[in-house]
This record gives C-alpha cells, sequence and structure tokens, in this order.
C-alpha cells in the first residue's frame, strides 16, 4: 500500500514536472486563449450591439473534413452563414458586391488542409476581417486536432459555448467559450499523451517493468485536472476583473463534461494497455472505441 | 544451477521466420552473450524472453517461474534494456530513477547507479540534453534500479564511439561483480570475447553453436597463421621458405619479396625450426606474428559466411 502511495506519488510528480518544462503546454494552455481573449475583449469592449459578420461558405467538393468545419462554422454565433456555394467565383462575385464580409473556402479533399478565406481587398485590414480570421483559425486549430485523434473532447467541449443563454454579451461569451477552449486544448496539448508515448515507445519500456498502469493513468487524470483548474482560474480572473465579464459557467457542468470527454477516452486507453498484451492490439482497440 | 531456460523458442513475422529453433540455459552469475549480425533474431529472442513478444512456439522458464503463471515476480526479477531505449526527454536521469524505483520493492541507492554508469555530473540535466553515450548509459542504469537478478543489455554499445565502449565495458564488468547475471547481445566480435562467460552465436534466427569463447576459438582447425619479415635481401626469404617447405607441418606458404606468411598446425616447432636455421645463415629476422584466432573466424567456420559487422 505504501509502494502503491510512492509510485502515484512519483508519478504525479513526473507528469508536474513534464507539463511544467514544456513550454507547447503553457502556450496552447495558457498564454494563447489569454491572448485571444484580450484581443478579442478589445475588438469588441465598445460595441454594445451584436456583432455579426455575413459569411458565405463555399464547398466545391463536400468531403468529410470540409463537411466538419463548415458544421463548426454554422455553431458560431458570430458567424452568419448567408450563403452556401459551390464555386469560388460565386463567392468571389459577392464579396466584391459587398453581400457579404468574407467567404470561406473549404478543403477540396481530406488530405487538403488548407481552408482559404476570401475578403474584399479594402476590408483587409479591417476588424471584421481579423475577427472572421481569428475565429478561422481557431477552428482550423481544432479541426488539426481531431485529425491527431482526439475528437471526443472538442465535440462536446464546443457544445457548452453555443447552449449558454442567448442574451450572453460578447465580453460572457468569449469569456465562457475560450474558457471551454482552453479546458479542451489543455486536455490535448502539451502534457504526457498517451498516443506520443506510445509512438516513442515509453508504453513498452513501462511494460518491461512491474508498473501498475492504472496509477499512471490516474495521475496523468489529476495532472489534466489540476492543469484545467489553473486554466479556469487564470482566464476567468483575467475576464471578470479587466473587462467587467460575467462568468457563465456552471463549474459541475464543467467538471462533468471534464470528466466525460477527456477522462473516458484517455481511461478507456489506460485500461486496455494494462491488459493488452501487444502494442497492435491495443492501437487496434483504442481506435475502434474512438469512434 | 540455472536461472533462465529456454527451449525451442520460435517467432515469425508474416512469412518472415525471425527466430526458428532456439534453445540454451544461463546460470547465475554468468555474463550470456547473443551475438550475429543484424537481422539475426536476437532481439526477437531477448524481448519474447522478457515477456514482451509471446513466442509461436516454445517454453521460457526462470528457474520455477514463468510468463503465464508468474508475470509480476518475472518482472520483479528482471532489469531490461531494450534495444532502442524509450525514456522522458524532459525528465534528468535523476528523475527517472526515482520514478523507476517506485516500480519495485526493493532498489538499489541513486547514487550508487549513477556512479556506476557515470553519470552522476549529468544526473540533473534532462534527457533531451543528454548525448547518445549518456543516454544509453541511463537505459542501462534504469535497468539495474529495481536491484535485479538478471539483466538483459539488447545492443547496449551499438552506436557508441570506442572511448564509450569501453566505460560500458567496465560497467558491465562491474555488474558482473555484484553477481548479476547478464544477458547481452552484440554483433561486435571482440565485445563478445572480452565480456562473456559464453557466447551463442546466432545467424538468420538459428543458433550456430553456444560455448566458452576461448573454447570456440580452440574448436578451429588447427592450422594457424605466422607472418614474418626479413632484413636485407630476399634471399633470405627464399631460402627460408625451401627449408620450410620441407616441414610436414607446415601445408601452405605464400612469399611476398621479403615477406612470409606460412600456415602451420604447430607454429611454436616451426618457428623452432626457421630461427635455427636463420641463425646458422645470419639472416636477420626483422617483424614476425602468429595471427590471433577470434570469434570471426569461428562465425566463418561454422556458416562459411564473411562476418558482416
Ligand atoms: N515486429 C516485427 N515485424 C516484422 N518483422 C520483424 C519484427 N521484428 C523483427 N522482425 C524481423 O525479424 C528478423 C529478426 O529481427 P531482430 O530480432 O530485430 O534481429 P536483431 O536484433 O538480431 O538485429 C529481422 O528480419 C526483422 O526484420
Ligand atoms: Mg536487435
Amino acid at each position: 500500500m505504501a509502494r502503491l502511495m510512492n509510485q502515484f506519488k512519483q508519478m504525479f510528480l513526473m507528469h508536474l514536472k513534464i507539463t511544467f518544462r514544456e513550454k507547447q503546454a503553457w502556450f496552447w494552455g495558457l498564454f494563447f486563449p489569454v491572448i485571444l481573449m484580450v484581443i478579442f475583449m478589445f475588438i469588441f469592449a465598445d460595441s454594445d450591439d451584436d456583432f455579426e459578420a455575413s459569411v458565405a461558405v463555399v464547398e466545391e467538393n463536400p468531403n468529410e473534413v470540409s463537411t466538419a468545419i463548415s458544421d463548426q462554422i454554422e455553431v458560431i454565433p458570430v458567424l452568419n452563414v448567408d450563403h452556401q456555394l459551390e464555386s469560388q467565383s460565386e463567392a468571389e462575385q459577392l464579396i466584391k458586391d459587398q453581400d457579404v464580409t468574407a467567404a470561406i473556402v473549404l478543403p477540396q479533399s481530406e488530405e487538403d488542409s488548407d481552408v482559404l478565406l476570401l475578403v474584399n481587398a479594402e476590408d483587409e485590414q479591417s476588424t471584421t476581417t481579423q475577427v472572421v480570421s481569428g475565429v478561422l483559425s481557431n477552428i482550423v486549430q481544432q479541426m488539426n486536432l481531431q485529425v491527431v485523434g482526439a475528437s471526443e473532447t472538442y465535440a462536446v467541449d464546443f457544445q457548452t459555448v453555443t447552449t449558454g443563454e442567448h442574451e450572453l454579451s460578447y465580453q460572457d461569451f468569449l469569456l465562457t467559450g475560450l474558457i471551454a477552449l482552453a479546458v479542451a486544448q489543455g486536455g490535448l496539448f502539451g502534457m504526457i499523451d498517451l498516443v506520443d508515448m506510445r509512438r516513442k515507445g515509453l508504453i513498452k519500456r513501462l511494460r518491461m517493468t512491474p508498473v501498475n498502469m492504472s496509477l499512471f493513468g490516474l495521475s496523468d487524470m489529476m495532472m489534466r485536472l489540476l492543469f484545467s483548474v489553473i486554466q479556469i482560474f487564470v482566464l476567468a480572473l483575467i475576464g471578470v476583473f479587466l473587462f467587467n465579464a460575467t462568468l457563465h459557467i456552471n463549474i459541475l457542468g464543467l467538471v462533468v463534461l471534464f470528466i466525460v470527454g477527456a477522462l473516458s477516452f484517455n481511461a478507456i486507453g489506460y485500461f486496455i494497455s494494462s491488459f493488452s498484451k501487444t502494442t497492435e492490439a491495443t492501437w487496434a482497440l483504442r481506435t475502434f472505441l474512438a469512434f | 544451477m540455472h536461472v533462465l531456460e529456454v527451449n525451442h523458442l520460435k517467432k515469425s513475422f508474416g512469412a518472415v521466420q525471425a527466430v526458428k529453433n532456439v534453445s540454451f540455459q544461463v546460470k547465475q552469475g554468468e555474463v550470456f552473450t547473443i551475438i550475429g549480425p543484424n537481422g539475426a533474431g536476437k532481439t526477437t529472442t531477448l524481448e519474447m524472453i522478457e515477456g514482451l513478444v509471446p513466442p509461436d512456439q516454445g517454453d521460457i522458464t526462470f528457474g520455477e517461474l514463468n510468463w503465464k503463471k508468474n508475470g509480476e515476480a518475472i518482472k520483479k526479477k528482471i532489469g531490461v534494456q531494450p534495444q532502442l531505449s524509450a525514456m522522458f526527454d524532459l525528465l534528468t536521469p535523476s528523475e527517472h530513477l526515482q520514478l523507476f524505483a517506485s516500480f519495485y520493492d526493493k532498489n538499489r541507492p541513486e547514487e550508487e547507479i549513477l556512479k556506476t554508469v557515470n553519470l552522476t555530473e549529468h544526473k540533473d540535466k534532462q534527457v533531451r540534453n543528454l548525448s547518445g553515450g549518456q543516454r544509453q548509459r541511463l537505459a542501462i542504469g534504469l535497468a539495474m534500479i529495481g536491484d535485479p537478478e538478471i539483466i538483459f543489455l539488447d545492443e547496449p554499445t551499438t552506436g557508441l564511439d570506442p572511448q564509450a565502449r569501453r566505460n560500458l565495458w567496465d560497467i558491465i564488468l562491474r555488474l558482473k561483480h555484484l553477481d548479476k547475471t547478464i544477458i547481452l547481445t552484440t554483433h561486435y566480435m571482440d565485445e563478445a570475447e572480452q565480456l562473456s562467460d559464453r557466447v551463442c552465436i546466432i545467424d538468420q534466427g538459428e543458433i550456430v553453436t553456444t560455448d566458452q569463447p576461448d573454447a570456440l576459438i580452440k574448436r578451429l582447425t588447427v592450422e594457424r597463421e605466422v607472418r614474418l619479415s626479413f632484413l636485407g635481401h630476399e634471399e633470405a626469404a627464399i631460402d627460408s621458405e625451401k627449408i620450410l617447405n620441407k616441414l610436414s607441418v607446415v601445408s601452405h606458404i605464400d612469399r611476398d619479396s621479403t615477406e612470409l606468411k606460412i600456415w602451420t598446425e604447430d607454429p611454436e616447432y616451426t618457428l623452432l625450426e626457421l630461427f635455427n636455421y636463420t641463425k646458422q645463415q645470419n639472416y636477420q629476422v626483422d617483424q614476425i606474428s602468429i595471427r590471433e584466432m577470434s570469434l570471426e573466424d569461428v562465425f566463418i567456420e561454422f556458416t562459411g559466411k564473411e562476418w558482416r559487422d
């Protein structure tokens, strides 16, 4: 028992040290959402009325990736999709006529990950353009994560952004959204990632020892939880005190979200890897369970 | 007493028969070396013994223990340095040792291990900043932390510079002095000769032969190659060649100006006869050498193939 406690302590320390030393974790988990929030907050600081950009979405060749992105765009309140087009030239015409502020050209195929943003040249420097491109790069960012294979967390998380009350001010919306986003990202970036550990052969190395893999999983989750708490705390502090935003967060909901989302995905992974004999089998099983 | 016994191991990956029929026993306290060219099946054999790869056929027993019934107990008894050792880039050697120490019931002290593997000075550097040799030594340190009875080292010196290789040999000999049983793989013949109590030569998934290194060498054909060269004129060499050809133990001689290569079953007698003659004739011998037989010759003899490193 004492040995298990010590084992857990050592593992948690290890996760703590690695997270602390991993600059990516701090950047994506804390610095990035804070910067994003500050920028957005300033942009919207004076505008009391709802900000909306009307955009056209161009989907020349519908595929899995483009559909996924266009679904994401539709749930974002800031972007009003007024036109669904099938060719880029139509979109260009709409922009020329100033019917839409921007057009988003979705990837042609699943391998092609480029999303193109068309705007009127005169508007290139405008706030609207920057907001749209900011939002867009965020989506693409998320999509990249999905490709990496962490779909669950994100999909669940984004809902909290949209299921909030409708009367949210943008400050509130941003604060809530960014917290959810940060939590989601924090779960994926920087910290010891099981997929990455397996790729590097660390899981195999651990399996040569009498290590208790469930303890390993548990300590990883504790670390993620701790990191999320820090994220929420920092973001909420800045949002509430600097920008007078109201925190529309159901802490319980967030905890549930965290547990259901990030944990279940990982827990299953740990569970399997502590049982399964060969790595290949584990992989197959994990991939299977992820869908 | 055998601490490890391996019988009729077989493993295929698709059409590739990586290990065909491998059996051996390892005694307590010995350094047992598995040597063979790349792709011979060394790693696969070790990974089956370490419980990482299930064999298609065959048994592995550690004394009374086997993987089916006593997996946990075996893991506590063994320490493994895999061929490609994965480590946490952002942790230091000291932190690695502490983490791995927590996995075992008993440990060797961290300072002792750091000293054994010469990492005391680098114990607080993150692994990503360590050199290849330093990482390799840490990997060996991690194999020792649980104070195992049997240590598996898979090509511990491959890719290291000669100095680092010597250092690792010292480490292995230190482990031997701690009375550990060491199972080592390598594709360096000199290493096997220097370190091992017994070597097992493996080629294309099959054991070619197993024995003490010097016993293997003794088993080679008795003929040895003696080289010598004379000062002054070719004459000395030409005359000596004639004399030597009369000896029944000499099978063949090559002459290149003042240099002779002599193949003889009895180097001592051959040289004695030769020196008697050269002294008489006042010929001056410049250099002389008897080529050492090595495991490389054993490999060539047993497999009929060139040894490729
Ligand atoms: N996981 C694997 N899948 C397919 N082939 C493998 C695998 N592991 C080893 N092999 C093959 O088995 C043979 C023996 O490999 P290995 O045991 O690594 O040799 P060694 O360690 O002596 O260099 C090689 O031909 C290698 O290509
Ligand atoms: Mg190998």
